[in-house]
């Protein structure tokens, strides 16, 4: 369940028409993928949204608009490998290169 | 998923905020008696800018509109908190109200703030709080649980014990339940 405040974006003043409106809540698309849970977004003037555990959106809002939205979400009890291991892609990949360029390295200066 | 659709420009007024707020979800709340009820009705972060635990009329409005859904309804207001010694804060919270409208027990403070909008990096929460109030009731979120997210009471956690997990804003990064 994810509620959120959103006016900060939109239409007055000029810097607040930003992209952060759709950034925002295209998160939980990611959210819902990695740990496969159903996810339900409300939002005061934003988007709000239901996502499945694979990542597919559901009755989408568009913005400004006062509504009530109803579904049944579903999720799942699925612990997922990057739910018991957390965010280590992105320092295993900084790992990796470095260990690629210091091997890179060496076999220019034994070539 | 009710969405008041309430302008940022009026939430920030003072004289105008609570009365919108409330005017919007009236409008949008049901009015007769339904056949199947939600189980769950969810109200977006920071609906209500004001503290709804020391302000016993505005409890009195939100049940008024609350109890039409015949559900639990999960909604953002101000908590009241404190840091440090005589420091009052507000914090970003979510309540929980019974079928019947009612407040529970049940509080969640959000934990992760957003730099420079809701916390100032590197600053002390006690310190923002004593040298600019003004800034704290403007942003109505100045201040968050620290480590790991938790429920205000025990009985907040069994209250809150059918409830999925809970994330304010952008979210968090993990699948922790936080009840």
């Amino acid at each position: 369940m994810n509620i959120t405040n959103d006016t900060w974006f939109g239409r007055e003043p000029w810097y607040s028409r930003t992209a952060a409106l759709w950034q925002h809540p295209a998160h939980l698309v990611m959210y819902a993928i990695e740990h496969r849970v159903g996810v339900a977004r409300a939002a005061n003037t934003g988007v709000s949204l239901f996502v499945d555990p694979r990542g597919r959106v559901h009755q989408q809002t568009e913005l400004f608009q006062s509504e009530v939205l109803g579904a049944t979400l579903h999720t799942t009890d699925v612990m997922t490998l990057y739910t018991r291991t957390g965010d280590v892609v992105g320092p295993l990949a900084l790992v990796l290169t470095l260990v690629l360029l210091a091997g890179a390295g060496r076999y220019r200066t034994a070539a | 998923m009710v969405r008041p659709n309430v302008a940022q420009p009026v939430r920030l007024d003072p004289e105008s905020t609570i009365d919108s707020t409330l005017t919007a979800l009236s409008r949008l709340a049901p009015s007769g008696s339904r056949k199947v009820a939600p189980e769950l009705v969810v109200w977006p972060e920071a609906t209500i800018l004001a503290s709804i635990e020391a302000d016993g009329e505005l409890q009195r409005r939100v049940v008024e509109i609350a109890e039409r859904w015949r559900a639990p309804v999960l909604f953002g207001a101000m908590g009241q908190g404190s840091a440090g010694a005589h420091v009052a804060v507000p914090f970003n919270s979510a309540f929980l109200t019974d079928e019947n409208g009612m407040l529970t027990d049940f509080r969640y403070d959000k934990h992760r703030l957003v730099p420079l909008v809701e916390r100032v990096p590197f600053v002390p929460v006690a310190w923002v709080a004593s040298a600019g109030r003004c800034l704290a009731s403007t942003v109505g979120a100045a201040s968050g649980r620290s480590g790991r997210p938790e429920a205000e009471t025990d009985s907040g956690r069994s209250s809150a014990s059918s409830l999925p997990l809970l994330h304010t804003c952008y979210g968090a990064g993990s699948r922790e339940p936080i009840f």
